[in-house]
This record gives structure tokens, C-alpha cells and sequence, in this order.
């Protein structure tokens, strides 16, 4: 028994030190092609990157976390931008337009959640239906055009170029959003509940947990997530685009998943390690001038290396442990 | 040619450091019905596995006809002519049966275009089913058939494999009694035709019906192979050798008097096509018990007890008060838990520890204002309930899911007795939970009666007569008989779960 239990510590601790090595070698790597990358601007530049789709990422990681997936909140998070622009060039204050892009995306994410958690629709098929009804609807806002009008002087570009002590804004949205995730998603009650909705539903049913309302709360913070991200994109790039979040699909599920696969189980410390790690491989290509679809290339491949260690390795080394003990009492 | 079909002999298989299998024996004839006993974690289901294939024997060795074979893996198992039929049949359910008979055998060609006739394959079942003539539709998606036909399904699929030992792992569980006799007959028709058959089970009268020997485990090894004579098995000697020591009382003592005040009040309950005029009262101070065959409803009932189920009419009255349940939250507000039939699915989060999932139905007794889980608190509470049940784990981080049975139904019970209820519903409580923790079990349930109304629903005769001080037995839906369990023999509740029409006997 004691045996079992150092050992099983061992394999969590063994993939953290994985990941840890991983991470550095390729810190190091780009370091060594790029004497600009370890610079401290450039660090910087990637924590900013980090915040879009690290904020993303971390909404997802509360439908991941009841066993569903999302794959709207990246569509409606282009409406969520669009709103914003377009209100901004109404002339309205920037904060009213911001909460009303998020509000926005928290509606989007309420439909999905309503069409998978209580009309118990099939979580992909109809996540992509309505996030590109969202999308659809993005479109409505300039026929697609790009809305530059009041940007300048409403004062949101602010949001991006401000500092506090020297950090960016955004960086410090993303880490109060952490924080805030960690405390409700590792520490409090309702984190319990969408954990024990993800591991056994049915059971946390018969605990008495409110199984299709926790449900679609998921996907009403994967919305409202989106459409944070979605706010500091409009912000950096100083326009409403109609396409700022379709970027987002790809990395934000590399974040969770190579969290998933560090922590062994969808995290939000373990969704914020996969998203910087995912946003500094992109930056480092971005910096070697790697075209574009390289990097988008590494990075679903980063994903699928994750989903697989995520499935195998466990099992495998316990396997071959058990194996090799077994090879040695009958030797014995 | 070897006396014997099948020899295992001097079996060994670790898992880290615990031995569940120490130099197991096993010899099965030809033609022969070869039961295994042996409580749960003997080391029956180990050897099965060993002997399918499934896991890799660390010494020992294996002869079929006296030749030593080596299976490594269940392919060489079916080529060695051993299959095994699991509890619950695998089968694809929108197939036909003559589909799921050779799936993944359909042809011999390599070639992924050779095409595979569904006439040959039905040619090939009806061959197959005319020298074992079973009464089963092979033309019917499977989905459309009884839990026996589909078993029946799951045996030809085996023998379709020029089987010559069969694996049937605690075949009845799933089945009706009238379906047991069906069983019984195929085994019949299996062993006239010379396959050898090794049957594993619980159930003594079983072994005593079909079985020619029996080999009895415990902790993972060999200690006896007995034949069974004229049909008779020593139950006690068997118990015995299970358990090593003196059949200990198994349920605990009835309560002393009669139960005081009325917790919880079926009044005519009812729900469309599973049950009708369902009542009865659960007092404070005893158990109250309905017993009912699988299917017959006792389950359903249980979750409408419980506000996971909406009934279609009657009314539940809770201390006193009537009370419609919105959901399992308001059941649990109300004072009420439901320890559920199907305890992997329903009852515990086999993925994560033991402390989250004892306190799970009320976390509101471990946080502090802002809704945070105070961790020490929970470790605290966790630590007193695993002492209190004695559920043996060497830590409260243990997932749920690698405890044995027995403890992962404590922990069940342990998160119901952390929601502080006094209304306790117990349903199926001890399936799969081995001999000595289901009298652990059975002692809780009677401590817990002191205090609050407890109800026990099982499809478990012996269970339900052993704990509840006062029964109903329910028949497709409805109750047919209701008594004081001391006026009350095993067979008149059997008689009364099978048939409507029993002839009626004093009602308490």
C-alpha cells in the first residue's frame, strides 16, 4: 500500500518535472535562434499574447471541467468584438461598451449551455451551430468591415497600453481572472460540484447537485471568458474585426489539454502553464519570421502530443512497473 | 490424452505487492460444470483473467489435454479454445444477433474489399444453432431482446469459436428466475455436447443445481475441489472454507420494539408503466423493507422516494408534513438520502478521493462564508467517518474507485451520513460487496435505524427478511404481500415476487 502511494506521487510529480524540462528546452532553443527572444520587451510582448488566449482558455476550462466541450466561444467572441466596435463608434463610453460585450458573450454561452445542459443537445455539433450563428451575426454589425471610427479618442486603447508597475494592463485582467478561477474552481464549493459533475454526472446528481444548471453556468463563463479575450484584442489592435477571435480555437484547447495533461485533470494553474507555453512557441516562430501556418501547425500537434500523454502515460508506467515487478518475483 | 481438459497449476500473479494469486490450483474435466467460490477478492476473477488472457501469469503453468500452452494474450486464450462470457454480455446493440455472433469474424480474407454476406453469416448462425438448438431470434436487432437471449447470443458467440472451455462469469446476475432455468438448460445442452464449462457464482443452490465440482478460493489460493453429489452441497462446510472461520451471524438483531415515530409516508404512489399504489410507512427505530425482483419496479421507487424520478400521482409525507420533491437537493434539504442501486454509476465518484466524496452532499458544512472548502475541516470530518464505518483505506486521498467493494459502498453510505439526513433509503446495498463487509454494512444500517427511518430495497430475498422488521414485496409494479418479517418465511416472499396471484395469507 505504501509502495502504491509513493509511486502513484512519483508519476504526478514525474510529468510535472516532464513538462517543467520540456518548457525550458524550448525557452532555451529560441533563446539560442533569436537574441531578442529572452529579452524582457519580448517576454513581455508574450505575457501580453498569453492574456487573449489565456483568458479564453481559462473559460473553457470550466466546460471541460463537467466533461463537455465548446466550440462556440471562439465565434462569439468575434460578435462580442464587433459589439464592442460598434457601440464605440456610436460614441458611447468604452466601459459600457465593454460590459455590454460581455454581457453578450455570456448570452451566447447561456444558448449553448441551455442547448447542451438542459435540452441535452450533443456538446460539438450544436456548440459549432450556434457560435457560428454568432458569427453570422458579427457580420451584421459593418457587413464585415473592419470599424476604426472613434477608436482613437474613445480612450480604449488604454485598456492595452496602460501599465501598473511596469505591467501591461492586460496581463494584470489575466491574472486577476486566475485568481479569481482558482478560488472558485480549486477551492470553493461550486469548483467541487463542477468536478464532480465532469468525474461521475450521474452520481453528483444523486448528491444532490444541481447537474444541468452547474452545466450551463460552464458555458456561460466560457462565453463571458471569450468575450474578455475578445475586449483586449479590440483593444491592441485598435479597430473591431470581424475575425480577431478566430485564432483563439486552436491554442485555447492546447492550453486545457496540455494542462489536462500535466495536472491529470483540467486546472486552471495547469490551463495557464499549456496557454503560455502554447503562446511562447508561437511567438518564437513569429520571431524567426516561421510563416504563420507553421506555428498553427506546431501547436495542434502540441495538442494532440497532450491528449495522448494525457491517455497513456499513467497507465503505461504503471504498467510496465507492475510487469517488470511481477518479471522480478519470478526470478525470485 | 490427460485425465484432465484443463490444468492450472502453481498460479501466481502479483499486483505491486499484494499476491492475488499464491500458487492457485485448477482442474476441470471434460464436460464438466466446475463452479468457482470464493468470496469477493479470492482470486476467482484473477485466475479467470489469467486464464483468458487478460492478464499475464507471473509462475505457474497452463495445460489444455496435457500440453503445456502459454497465453499472453486473449487472442491465444480463443485459439487455445477458452472463452469467457462477462456478466454483463458486450454486445452492439442495433446488430442482429447472427451479426454480433461473428463480429469481427466475418470472413477469413485479408482484403479489406472481400465483401461479407449477411446470407452466409445467417447461413452459418442457423448451422450453428442446429447443433445447439436454443430458442432465440438471431434475425432481431439485439437491442429488441431479453437479458438471456442476448446472453444466449454472447455463448454462441463463444462457441462459434470451436470453443472447448467456456467462461461463465456470474451468468445470473442479470436474470429473472424463470430465465435462470433457460440458462440451466443451455448449460445442460453445452456439457452433453462436451464442452467444459467453469461457472462462477455466489449462489450455492446454483452450484448444487448444475455443477459437477467446485473449487473453493480464498486469499488468492486453492483450498478444496470437491465434486458436487447428487445434486447436495454442505452449505456450512462451504461457507466455512470461504471465509476461513465460523459463518458469523450475518444480519444483525431485529429491533427490540417497534418503531416509534413515523419519518417518511408513501400514500398511493404512483408511476405510469413501473409501478401503482405504492404505501407504507418508515418508522424511527426499525427498517422497513421491499423486496422486489429485478425490473419489477423497486427501483424506479426508490428514485421517486428520493425526487429523482417525478412520480405520476400520490404523496410523500416527510416528519409529518406532505412534501413534493422538486429534486435530489430538496430530498437532501429534506432530511432524505438515497444510497442508489447502481453504486459505480450513481452512488460515488470512483475518480476522485474519498474525502471529496463524503462530503460532496452537503459541502455547506465544510465552507466558510465565501463558499471556499476549508480543507482541514474536511480532512477532519473525512477522517472521523472513515473511522466510524471502518472503511479500510491507508489514506482519505484514495480515489474512491480503487477501494474494494464493500469500502466504496461505505463511502456511498459515508457521504449519506455526512448530510446528517434521518431518512435513509437503501437500495441494493450490498451487491457486490463481499461476505465480511456486508455484515459490516448490515450493522450500520441497524445502528443507523436507532435514530432515523430506514428503508431497505433490494431484489435480494434473504437480504431484505434478514435486515427489515417489516416487508412488502412488489410484482410488476405492485405490492402483493405485506407482513411483519418475524411472520414471515424466505419462500413466501419469493412466491409473492414471481406471481400475482399467490395464494393471500394473513396480512399484517
Amino acid at each position: 500500500m505504501e509502495q502504491a502511494k509513493k509511486k502513484r506521487i512519483s508519476d504526478e510529480v514525474f510529468t510535472i518535472i516532464i513538462f517543467s524540462v520540456l518548457f525550458l528546452a524550448v525557452f532555451f532553443t529560441f533563446a539560442m535562434l533569436n537574441k531578442n527572444f529572452a529579452s524582457v520587451i519580448n517576454i513581455l510582448n508574450i505575457l501580453k499574447h498569453v492574456s487573449v488566449v489565456a483568458i479564453a482558455a481559462l473559460g473553457l476550462t470550466f466546460v471541460i471541467a463537467v466533461d463537455h466541450a465548446d466550440i462556440s466561444f471562439y465565434m462569439s467572441s468575434c460578435f462580442s468584438a464587433m459589439l464592442m466596435a460598434w457601440l464605440i463608434a456610436k460614441g458611447w463610453h468604452p466601459v459600457v461598451c465593454i460590459l455590454a460585450g460581455i454581457v453578450a458573450g455570456c448570452c451566447w454561452g447561456l444558448v449553448s449551455g441551455i442547448a447542451v445542459g438542459k435540452f441535452k443537445l450533443p456538446d460539438k455539433i450544436s456548440t459549432i451551430a450556434i457560435g457560428s450563428i454568432a458569427f453570422g451575426a458579427a457580420y451584421l454589425f459593418s457587413d464585415g468591415a473592419f470599424i476604426y471610427t472613434n477608436f482613437p479618442s474613445s480612450g480604449i486603447t488604454s485598456l492595452n497600453n496602460a501599465r501598473i508597475v511596469g505591467i501591461p494592463l492586460p496581463v494584470i485582467i489575466m491574472l486577476a481572472l486566475y485568481f479569481l478561477a482558482y478560488m472558485v474552481l480549486e477551492r470553493s464549493k461550486y469548483g467541487r460540484q463542477f468536478y464532480a459533475i465532469g468525474a461521475n454526472r450521474k452520481a453528483a446528481f444523486f448528491s444532490g447537485i444541481n447537474v444541468n444548471k452547474v452545466i450551463v453556468i460552464s458555458f456561460v463563463i466560457c462565453g463571458g471568458m471569450a468575450a474578455m479575450a475578445a475586449m483586449i484584442t479590440t483593444a491592441a489592435q485598435g479597430n473591431g474585426n470581424v475575425k480577431s477571435g478566430l485564432t483563439l480555437l486552436m491554442p485555447c484547447f492546447s492550453a486545457v489539454f496540455i494542462g489536462n495533461a500535466v495536472f491529470r485533470k483540467p486546472s486552471v494553474i495547469g490551463t495557464f502553464l499549456g496557454a503560455v507555453f502554447t503562446s511562447m512557441v508561437q511567438n518564437g516562430f513569429t520571431l524567426m519570421s516561421v510563416p504563420f501556418y507553421i506555428s498553427d501547425l506546431v501547436v495542434a500537434l502540441l495538442l494532440i502530443v497532450a491528449i495522448l500523454s494525457s491517455k497513456f502515460e499513467l497507465s503505461s508506467v504503471g504498467k510496465k512497473s507492475a510487469a517488470a515487478k511481477g518479471k522480478a518475483v519470478a526470478a525470485q | 490424452m490427460s485425465e484432465y481438459r484443463l490444468e492450472m497449476k502453481g498460479i501466481v500473479k502479483e499486483f505491486l505487492s499484494m499476491r492475488a494469486l499464491d500458487n492457485a490450483e485448477f482442474r476441470l474435466k471434460a464436460g464438466e460444470v466446475h463452479a468457482l467460490l470464493g468470496i469477493n477478492g479470492a482470486g476467482k476473477s484473477t485466475l479467470i483473467k489469467v486464464l483468458s488472457g487478460v492478464y499475464i501469469k507471473d509462475a505457474g503453468e497452463i495445460l489444455i489435454d496435457g500440453e503445456k500452452v502459454s497465453i499472453n494474450s486473449p487472442a491465444d486464450a480463443i485459439k487455445a479454445g477458452i472463452s469467457t462470457v462477462y456478466q454483463d454480455p458486450q454486445v452492439i446493440p442495433s446488430f442482429t444477433g447472427y451479426e454480433n455472433i461473428y463480429l469481427g469474424s466475418e470472413n477469413d480474407k485479408k482484403n479489406v474489399l472481400s465483401p461479407m454476406s449477411r446470407k452466409e453469416l445467417r447461413q452459418k448462425a442457423i448451422e450453428l444453432l442446429k447443433e445447439f438448438p436454443l430458442d432465440v431470434d438471431l434475425d432481431k436487432p439485439v437491442y429488441m431482446l431479453s437479458a438471456i437471449e442476448k446472453e444466449i447470443i454472447a455463448v454462441l458467440r463463444a462457441l462459434s469459436k470451436r470453443t472447448n472451455i467456456l467462461i461463465l462469469d456470474e451468468p445470473t446476475s442479470i436474470l429473472t428466475e424463470k430465465e435462470k432455468q433457460i440458462l440451466f438448460d443451455l448449460v445442460r445442452l453445452l456439457k452433453s455436447k462436451g464442452v467444459s464449462i467453469i461457472y462462477i457464482t455466489h449462489h450455492l443452490d446454483e452450484v448444487s443445481e448444475i455443477c459437477d465440482a467446485m473449487t473453493v478460493f480464498r486469499n488468492g489460493q486453492t483450498v478444496a475441489q470437491l465434486p458436487v453429489e447428487q445434486g447436495k452441497v454442505n452449505s456450512e462446510l462451504i461457507a466455512e472454507l470461504m471465509l476461513g472461520k465460523k459463518l458469523v451471524q450475518l444480519y444483525p438483531h431485529k429491533a427490540e420494539k417497534p418503531g416509534t415515530d413515523v419519518l417518511f409516508e408513501a400514500q398511493d404512489l404512483n408511476l405510469e408503466g413501473k409501478f401503482e399504489h405504492i404505501s407504507f410507512q418508515a418508522k424511527k427505530g426499525e427498517i422497513y423493507g421491499i423486496f422486489g425482483l429485478v425490473g419489477s419496479g423497486i427501483d424506479e421507487i426508490s428514485k421517486v422516494l428520493f425526487g429523482a424520478m417525478y412520480k405520476s400521482s400520490g404523496q410523500l409525507v416527510v416528519h409529518g408534513k406532505p412534501l413534493e420533491l422538486k429534486s435530489t437537493a430538496h430530498a437532501i434539504k429534506s432530511g432524505i438520502y438515497l444510497v442508489p442501486g447502481d453504486r459505480k454509476a450513481e452512488g460515488q465518484i470512483g475518480g476522485l478521493p474519498i474525502a471529496t466524496n463524503i462530503t460532496l452532499a452537503k459541502l455547506q458544512r465544510v465552507i466558510n462564508k465565501l463558499g471556499l472548502v476549508l480543507r482541514k475541516k474536511e480532512n477532519s470530518y473525512a477522517e472521523d467517518m472513515v473511522k466510524q464505518l471502518a472503511i479500510a483505506t491507508p489514506s482519505i486521498k484514495k480515489k474512491v474507485g480503487e477501494l474494494s467493494g464493500g469500502n466504496q459502498q461505505k463511502v456511498v453510505i459515508g457521504k449519506g451520513l455526512f448530510t446528517e439526513a434521518d431518512i435513509y433509503i437503501f437500495t441494493e446495498p450490498t451487491v457486490g460487496v463481499d461476505v465480511g463487509a456486508k455484515s459490516g454494512i448490515y450493522e450500520i444500517m441497524r445502528q443507523l435505524s436507532k435514530d432515523a427511518a430506514v428503508i431497505i430495497i433490494s431484489s435480494d430475498c434473504e437480504e431484505v427478511l434478514g435486515m427489515a422488521d417489516r416487508v412488502q414485496v412488489i410484482y410488476k409494479g405492485k405490492c402483493t404481500f405485506r407482513s411483519a418479517a418475524k411472520d414471515t418465511t424466505l419462500s413466501q416472499m419469493l412466491v409473492h415476487a414471481v406471481t400475482a396471484d399467490a395464494p393471500s395469507e394473513q396480512a399484517v
